[in-house]
């Protein structure tokens, strides 16, 4: 028996986990593939980001959101993870990749770390 | 639809605003009202004022937290005392009620300036001497608590 | 032995964590204000943030997901968005005149002005969250904040007559020259210094700081069922003695110092001592809830790693965003914007939001995909049932109730 996927209540904005159990995200968005008909079938990608989040929210703050999220990042696509790495969907979404094989996702996370948190004492602590 | 809502919220906020303002008071109840506030408030003062010098009379408060105390009260009382004075009595027979209230109001404001500065100082026999004049001062503001009914 | 002092050791970080700058000031102005008629309200906010944060601290033990990861699921994207911003807002205006409680504190030692003693504070807040482990953080304040008993020992010390009080408690009223619209604005403030969201968020953050696991419920039940209601008793007695001691003279209170007044004119220098000790511990505490849950908030809406327990390195926008936060409240309260005014509109302000908090976990506490067997018993879902219905109608009332009583005059 086929088992259904409530998109909206089983998929978006749950967690989004890589293969080691650290954060990537939520998933923001959906991207579906669209047949010769205009009629959306198959998941092709989860959307992470605020670029996904801005534009899925719309309205002026959603557009604003989206806006300097795309002038950060210096592109307009928000980061789309594949269907195929995704390991499993349960209360949370754990993909088969790391966090590390996405530079676009950790990219402010990184740019944080180096420019601000390093350079104050301690920053490089360990955890716990 | 949308819009309305936004409109409506931002008039109640407009309304919370001004209403939270000391205004202009137009009736002589509201005058009253303002008078008995002020009045009630002023006594808050005096009796922290007394419970503070009561305290310190028994040698149960430290020098700093009763000169912190009193300022405190001190500054409340030029407030409310300010306050009050700026407001125009609608009437010429609330000049009178203006006048009596204001004079009572001054003298509680300097005499927690004078307690404030004897705390202070530490001078704990001046403290207790100037604390004597607070329950006259309290009760007669007390008498101003009751011009409005309820 | 060593279990039975890890399990006391909790509820005292409990007790700690119950109290804050908007407990001290709301309840000794309410006390003075209204005596003994409104220990019921504190009655019915401690049973109802027991009863929400054992189910966050379930939820966030068993899923290892806190509460403001689950509200977003729960909410969708618009909905979760605006809750996000309010609720870190909320927490950043909390933290601001928590930072003020603890200058406030120290300034009843000292009679050194508190703005010179708001951003030491801050320098020592971002000392303790940067570098102390988080057990040890919150042991830190449980234990100090425990000289607040001292409010409590004050009833016995002021002498009164039990009989009148049990009276009072038992059968409020409005007292005279107080109208009723007063009566309920006050309460609704009362409310919402009890029942604070940042508690809740804190609690079920705080599971997975921890580490819990299924094998910790018993240790979290036990915090809250038996930490709240100290801190409840804890109110109760700052109520009693501001009853006994500034309401027969008319005291309205508006400073810090009045709060304690009634301790010193039970206990003298010492009483000062204890109480100024246990307000500078418990609001330091709450210094640090506010601000790591202003963090919490905001990491778990938007997926990002987070975690006071984690190295900063491995949590950068968390740790950036809580640093960013102490700094902009720090430049806030240094504004000298009144902090007892802040204070009063924060504690209505979460009060208000309240529900926006409790749904999200009433739903996802009854989902078997995330808890198993341990979903709500019938108890908690009839307890969250009412509580939901206690909350949204004081959310409701707060504005008119601000209006009508132009804010409480």
């Amino acid at each position: 028996m086929a088992r259904y996927l409530d998109a909206g209540l089983e998929l978006l904005d749950r967690q989004v986990l890589d293969c080691d159990g650290r954060p990537v995200g939520k998933v923001d968005d959906l991207e579906l593939a669209i047949d010769d008909r205009g009629v959306p079938t198959v998941l092709v990608a989860l959307l992470l980001g605020p670029q996904a989040l801005g534009m899925r929210v719309g309205g002026r703050v959603g557009r604003a959101m989206a806006g300097i999220a795309s002038r950060l990042a210096g592109t307009e696509r928000p980061l789309a993870i594949p269907v195929e790495q995704v390991a499993e969907i349960g209360i949370v979404v754990r993909l088969d990749v790391s966090v590390d094989e996405l530079p676009e996702a950790g990219r402010l996370e990184h740019w944080l770390c180096d420019q601000v948190v390093a350079r104050i004492p301690g920053g490089r602590r360990a955890t716990e | 639809m949308r819009e309305i809502g936004r409109r409506g919220l931002m008039s109640i906020v407009l309304v919370v605003l001004a209403t939270a303002c000391v205004g202009p008071s137009f009736t002589v109840q509201d005058y009253r009202q303002k008078a008995a506030n002020a009045a009630e408030a002023m006594r808050s003062a005096v009796e922290t004022a007394r419970l503070v010098t009561g305290a310190a009379a028994e040698g149960k408060t430290p020098g700093r937290y009763a000169s912190l105390a009193l300022s405190e009260a001190e500054m409340d009382a030029g407030s409310i005392s300010e306050s009050f004075k700026v407001v125009q009595p609608p009437s010429q027979r609330l000049q009178h009620l203006r006048e009596e209230l204001s004079a009572v109001l001054d003298a509680s404001t300097s005499a927690l300036a004078s307690l404030r500065i004897a705390a202070y100082r530490g001078d704990d026999r001046r403290l207790s001497e100037l604390a004597a004049d607070l329950p006259r001062l309290s009760s007669e503001l007390a008498r101003f608590e009751h011009l409005v009914p309820g | 032995m060593k279990r039975v002092l890890g399990a006391a050791l909790g509820i005292f970080t409990a007790i700690g964590g119950f109290m804050d700058i908007g407990d001290l000031v709301t309840d000794a102005l309410i006390g003075a204000r209204f005596g003994l008629a409104m220990v019921w309200v504190t009655v019915v906010a401690v049973i109802g943030i027991t009863v929400y944060s054992e189910m966050a601290g379930r939820v966030a033990t068993i899923t290892h997901r806190p509460v403001f990861d689950l509200v977003r699921e729960r909410m969708g994207a618009r909905l979760g968005l605006a809750n996000v911003v309010v609720s870190y807002l909320l927490n950043a205006l909390t933290l601001v005149a928590e930072l003020c409680g603890v200058a406030l504190g120290i300034e009843l030692a000292t009679d050194v002005h508190y703005l010179l003693w708001v951003p030491l504070v801050a320098l020592v807040t971002f000392f303790v969250m940067w570098r102390l482990p988080f057990k040890h953080m919150e042991r830190l304040y449980g234990l100090v904040g425990l000289f607040l008993f001292v409010f409590v020992v004050a009833v016995w010390q002021l002498g009164p007559d039990w009989g009148a009080m049990w009276h009072d408690v038992t059968h409020p009223s409005v007292p005279s020259g107080e109208g009723l619209p007063t009566y309920l604005f006050y309460a609704v403030v009362m409310l919402g210094a009890q029942m604070t969201p940042y508690e809740v968020f804190f609690f079920s953050s705080g599971a997975v700081e921890h580490g819990w696991t299924t094998s910790d419920l018993g240790q979290a039940r036990l915090n809250v069922f038996i930490g709240y209601p100290i801190g409840g008793i804890l109110a109760i007695g700052i109520q009693a003695v501001a009853a006994l001691a500034l309401q027969p003279a008319g005291v309205q209170v508006e400073h810090l110092s009045q709060s304690v007044l009634p301790v010193v004119m039970a206990f003298g220098k010492l009483g000062l001592a204890c109480a100024v000790l246990g307000i500078v511990a418990a609001t330091f505490g709450s210094v640090l809830e506010t601000l790591l849950s202003s963090g919490y908030t905001a990491a778990q809406h938007f997926g990002w790693s987070w975690g006071k327990s984690v190295a900063p390195s491995s949590a950068a926008r968390f740790s950036v965003l809580v640093i960013a936060t102490l700094i902009g409240a720090t430049a806030f309260a240094l504004t000298t914007i009144n902090p007892i005014t802040i204070t009063i509109y924060a504690v209505y302000l979460g009060a208000a939001s309240l529900p926006f908090t409790f749904l999200p976990i009433l739903i996802v506490a009854n989902d078997r995909r995330y808890l198993g067997e341990h979903v709500n018993g019938r108890l908690a879902n009839a307890l969250g049932v009412v509580y939901l219905f206690v909350v949204s109608a004081a959310a409701l009332a707060a504005l008119p109730l601000l209006i009508a009583t132009k804010g409480g005059l």
